[in-house]
């Protein structure tokens, strides 16, 4: 469900086809993914998901790996 | 809507794709006016960074900067006025502060009201709304440089568009006025010249102040005309005769004086002056009038009159902001307006060409080229990753790759930038690398975006050229690889007096006798060489 929000905001905000972006999307792998999209992408992360994403970690969410599992990580925080 | 927007910190959040920004803090009319959209908006923030002096600068240099645009633009343009945001410590330092903001705004709300070709939007009252501590998030201001909170990016493009929208649709050409209880008091029929109150003690006063303020709109342009049920002789005596009627019978483009229909007459005026119904304001105190004007011709638009004479010198004002600011001239003036300037900017091309570098001189930059060093050796590294826009090689390397061109004696050449606005730091690397005994090729050349497109970047490369034409070199090799980020520099190496040796649709390669450059500095830069050898 994540997952499924997660790759649905990358196309959205990376202006990349939905089919383009899969577990394994690295920033390399797309050729939209500049400063400017990040930039977008974690502002829509921190709109959708209402948390606030500390530099270090936006610095490092460059694949959907990373991006899954620090946005997990803060939902946890959230949680508990 | 197609926007350009000139601005000092990231706002492309704020508009939508297909707007087109400039480069920060950078002014280029040329491309400006050769830009193909719908208008222009000069979108200059309060100076977030430094101390109260930095502050200082930045502010004057936004005044230069909005002047020479006001002078020189030939499209639409808007003006967002400034907000100050934080507050020094020093009562005096925020005086001096929000007096250069307010000289800011005001040059914004003056060329609003006087040029045909200006509007100016009230930023500020937008950001008024909300309170101070919400305006600006610091952590997405400290990393992307974005000048407004990203949760207040939603309301501010309704608030835009709303702006825009309410300028777009409120324009109206056309302001017909009945003459009986609106432009005098009394009814002349019944009171005749001597009886109606114009002039004088109230409330002919402010019958006559309201008119005094209707002709200064005839003045900026507005279309007047008269729907009056009347007998014309007696009508027009008044309007001739009368010592205190300000109006004359040559101010009105149409008088229709019968006892016809008034919504017959005012649907009479429009075909005869061409307009739509829907540009035409009527001022009538008799509400029963107004009633029937407003069912059979609902897009003319019909006010409320006020009821107490003393109230109508202030009605006709709101009337006239709110539906014929100066800016909504039909689009034939705006033409003309155009054509005018763009004589006068033919006329004046050199002398405006003097000013633009006079102007680019008034922001003080600094360039500071030294070899890189060992501490320097992340930021380059970190630059060679991140510069898409003026890279002309985009090759990306390690800091590992780096630190062995370093050690390889390749030439790393680092740039430092600072003008009125900030110190940007390292911004610049340009990595030369050995060709043969005396040639040079130039394997990567990139600036960061913030500090181009004032000149900086072609002293940069001028400077290079010629530290090596003192170290003994002959000859440059060069060359441009398109991508799709780096079109800005597609022109840079021809611009700047290389000959190209061959090139297709990816890549162009230059070459450069040294002894054949005589490109001279344009001396807008200032200039500081630290070449010391490198090992420290």
């Amino acid at each position: 469900m994540m997952k499924k929000r997660i790759i649905e905001i990358m196309a959205e905000s990376l202006k990349t086809d939905i089919c383009k972006i899969n577990e394994a999307t690295m920033q390399t792998d797309i050729p939209n993914w500049d400063s400017l999209a990040h930039l977008n992408l974690m502002l829509k992360f921190e709109d959708e998901f209402n948390i606030s994403l500390e530099p270090e970690d936006i610095g490092r969410m460059t694949s959907f790996k990373m991006i899954y599992e620090i946005l997990q990580s803060y939902i946890d925080k959230e949680a508990n | 809507m197609k926007y350009y927007v000139i601005r000092n910190y990231t706002v492309e959040n704020m508009f939508d794709e297909s707007c087109s920004f400039s480069l920060y803090n950078a002014l280029n009319i040329k491309e400006i006016n050769k830009w193909d959209g719908d208008a222009v908006v000069c979108f200059l923030m309060y100076p977030l960074t430094g101390n109260y002096k930095d502050k200082i600068s930045a502010l004057e240099a936004n005044i230069e900067t909005l002047k020479l645009l006001i002078n020189s633009c030939t499209k639409r343009l808007i003006l967002l006025t400034m907000h100050p945001i934080s507050k020094s410590y020093h009562p005096a330092y925020d005086f001096e502060l929000l007096r250069l903001v307010n000289n800011y705004n005001e040059i914004c709300w003056k060329a609003g009201s006087t040029n045909g070709n200006v509007i100016c939007f009230d930023y500020s009252s937008f950001l008024k709304q909300y309170p101070d501590s919400l305006l600006i998030d610091w952590k997405h201001f400290y990393l992307s440089q974005l000048g407004l909170n990203p949760k207040l990016v939603r309301d501010f493009q309704d608030w835009f568009s709303a702006q825009y929208n309410s300028f777009l649709s409120i324009r109206k050409k056309c302001l017909v006025l009945d003459l009986d209880n609106t432009l005098w008091g009394g009814v002349i029929g019944e009171d005749g010249m001597e009886g109606i109150k114009l002039g004088g003690s109230y409330p002919g006063n402010a019958y006559e102040d309201m008119q005094r303020r209707i002709y200064a709109a005839y003045e900026n342009g507005v279309i007047l005309s008269l729907c009056s049920k009347n007998n014309e002789t007696d009508a027009l005596q008044v309007i001739e005769n009368h010592p205190n009627m300000i109006l004359k019978n040559e101010h009105f483009a149409i008088t229709r004086i019968n006892w016809n229909n008034k919504a017959e007459n005012i649907q009479d005026i429009a075909n005869t002056l061409n307009i739509g119904l829907d540009c035409i304001v009527y001022i009538d105190d008799n509400p029963s009038e107004r009633e029937i004007v407003k069912s059979l011709l609902p897009d003319v638009v019909v006010p409320d009159f006020p009821d107490k004479p003393y109230l109508l010198p202030s009605f006709i004002e709101d009337i006239l902001c709110k539906y014929f600011s100066i800016y909504s001239v039909t689009k034939e003036d705006i033409n003309k307006t155009l054509q005018y300037r763009q004589n006068a900017e033919r006329n004046e091309f050199k002398n405006r060409f003097r000013d633009y570098n006079q102007y680019l001189k008034e922001l003080n930059m600094f360039l500071e080229i030294s070899l890189a060093k060992l501490v320097d050796i992340p930021r380059i590294a970190q630059l060679t990753q991140k510069t898409n826009q003026f890279n002309l090689t985009t090759r990306r390397y390690s800091e590992d790759d780096i630190k062995n061109m370093v050690n390889n004696k390749d030439i790393v050449l680092c740039a430092r930038v600072k003008d009125k606005f900030g110190d940007y730091g390292l911004t610049g690397v340009c990595i030369l690398k050995h060709n043969g005994v005396d040639s040079v090729d130039i394997d990567t050349l990139l600036m960061s975006c913030r500090v181009i497109g004032r000149e900086v970047e072609n002293e940069f490369i001028r400077q290079i050229i010629q530290y090596l034409s003192k170290l003994g070199y002959k000859h440059i090799t060069s060359s441009y690889i398109k991508t799709n980020k780096n079109s800005l520099v597609e022109s840079f190496y021809e611009n700047n007096g290389f000959n190209i040796k061959e090139q297709n649709a990816n890549c162009k390669n230059y070459e450069l006798y040294i002894d054949n450059y005589n490109t001279e500095s344009k001396n807008i830069v200032e200039v500081i060489w630290d070449d010391e050898k490198k090992n420290n």
